[in-house]
């Protein structure tokens, strides 16, 4: 026998329309597999009706606030041992750095003036050229300086937003009052 | 109160809400007061054990208070904190499938705080146990819809937001979830039945 329409029906929260009902109870007085399912829908229904909520224990809401509590300060302390570690990063290469320069300057004090003063003058160099190209490029269109300023301003304004928000977001974290 | 007698979620004061949008830890705590009923008897359907219903809950209560910058307020606040719980168990249990554990080996302890005399109390929890073992029989996200649409009065446009699937779909593991729960009554019963007989035909009757 055929059961799939009507175990459809069986099992469907959709209302059934006058005929279809009619054919599903004809159907259900002669199946015996179809009354066995509409049985146990039916239990499992008024079974899932009377079964009452569960609630957490008592005390629920403290358990939360403590737990929030010790999430936040690992977080805190992970940030803390982050920055600390970028800190050391920095501190470690900034130290190679300058062994390394003290160490040319003790070897030979007059070559070691003289290159850097090379360094600063080519600097200056690249500094001037820049600006002279600036200089140029601003002259040959007129209206692109007050333009690039606004930009420009717009531009360090919104990555300062950007850079406070980030800051409030990840840094700043949120404390728990109790 | 949010949650009332027939086991609906309705909403909570829309100026608590608000407090705690704006990062209020006081006005957070009253959402976890009015709805840790709802998330924790969600938790406790999914996962079929207090103790891991406990930890499910507190967790979704945590990553709702980290995640209260990305709550769209058009939504309702039930729906997405029951997503998140919801979210949460369906993991759980993937990782819990994964280790070999199945809901038949977790232990059977009573529910919590149900509060009736001892008989009444026996017979709840035989009632819960057997609630336990119907939804065992579903598959985690089969289990959520089953929980949001039988306990909280879910339509299903909600299931279907909270659980991230199309209306079709709601409706098809709805359907699907209703037959493995008629057809593992039916084994319930008989097994049941059959335990009985041999009970009664032992050689000690």
């Amino acid at each position: 026998m055929n059961h799939l329409p009507f175990k459809e029906w069986l099992l469907s929260e959709e209302p059934l329309t006058q005929e279809q009902n009619q054919v599903f109870q004809e159907h259900l007085r002669g199946c015996a597999e179809c009354q066995q399912a509409q049985a146990s829908w039916s239990e499992v229904q008024k079974l899932v009706k009377r079964t009452p909520e569960v609630a957490p224990t008592a005390g629920f809401t403290n358990r939360w606030q403590n737990r929030l509590a010790a999430r936040q300060a690992k977080r805190q302390r992970l940030q803390l041992r982050l920055a600390l570690a970028a800190g050391i990063l920095l501190a470690s290469v900034l130290i190679l750095f300058l062994g390394v320069q003290l160490s040319g300057l003790l070897q030979s004090p007059a070559q070691f003036i003289l290159k850097w003063a090379a360094q600063l003058a080519s600097l200056f160099v690249f500094v001037s050229s820049v600006s002279d190209y600036l200089t140029a490029f601003t002259r040959s269109f007129p209206l692109i300086p007050f333009v690039g300023l606004v930009l420009s301003v717009g531009m360090i304004s919104l990555l300062c937003v950007l850079w406070l928000t980030a800051v409030q977001q990840l840094v700043v974290a949120r404390r728990f009052v109790k | 109160m949010v949650y009332d007698e027939e086991n609906t979620v309705n909403q909570i004061e829309p100026a608590v809400l608000a407090q705690a949008l704006k990062g209020s830890s006081e006005a957070f705590t009253q959402l976890v007061e009015a709805y840790q009923r709802p998330v924790f008897n969600l938790c406790y359907r999914m996962l079929g054990d207090p103790d891991e219903a406990e930890d499910a809950a507190q967790e979704t209560f945590v990553r709702a208070y980290d995640g209260m910058g990305r709550y769209d307020r058009q939504r309702s606040f039930s729906t997405w904190l029951l997503s998140i719980a919801a979210h949460y168990c369906i993991d759980q249990l993937r990782k819990r499938r994964l280790t070999f554990i199945s809901m038949d080996s977790t232990p059977q302890l009573d529910p919590p705080d149900l509060g009736p005399g001892p008989e009444t109390s026996l017979s709840m929890s035989e009632e819960q146990r057997k609630v336990k073992s119907l939804l065992g029989s579903l598959s985690s996200q089969d289990r959520a819809a089953v929980v949001m649409y039988y306990w909280y009065d879910f339509s299903y446009e909600e299931i279907a937001s909270a659980l991230k699937m199309t209306v079709s779909a709601v409706k098809s593991r709805l359907h699907r979830a209703r037959l493995a729960m008629a057809q593992s009554w039916s084994e319930q019963e008989s097994k049941a039945m059959l335990a009985e007989r041999k009970h009664y035909e032992s050689p000690a009757f």
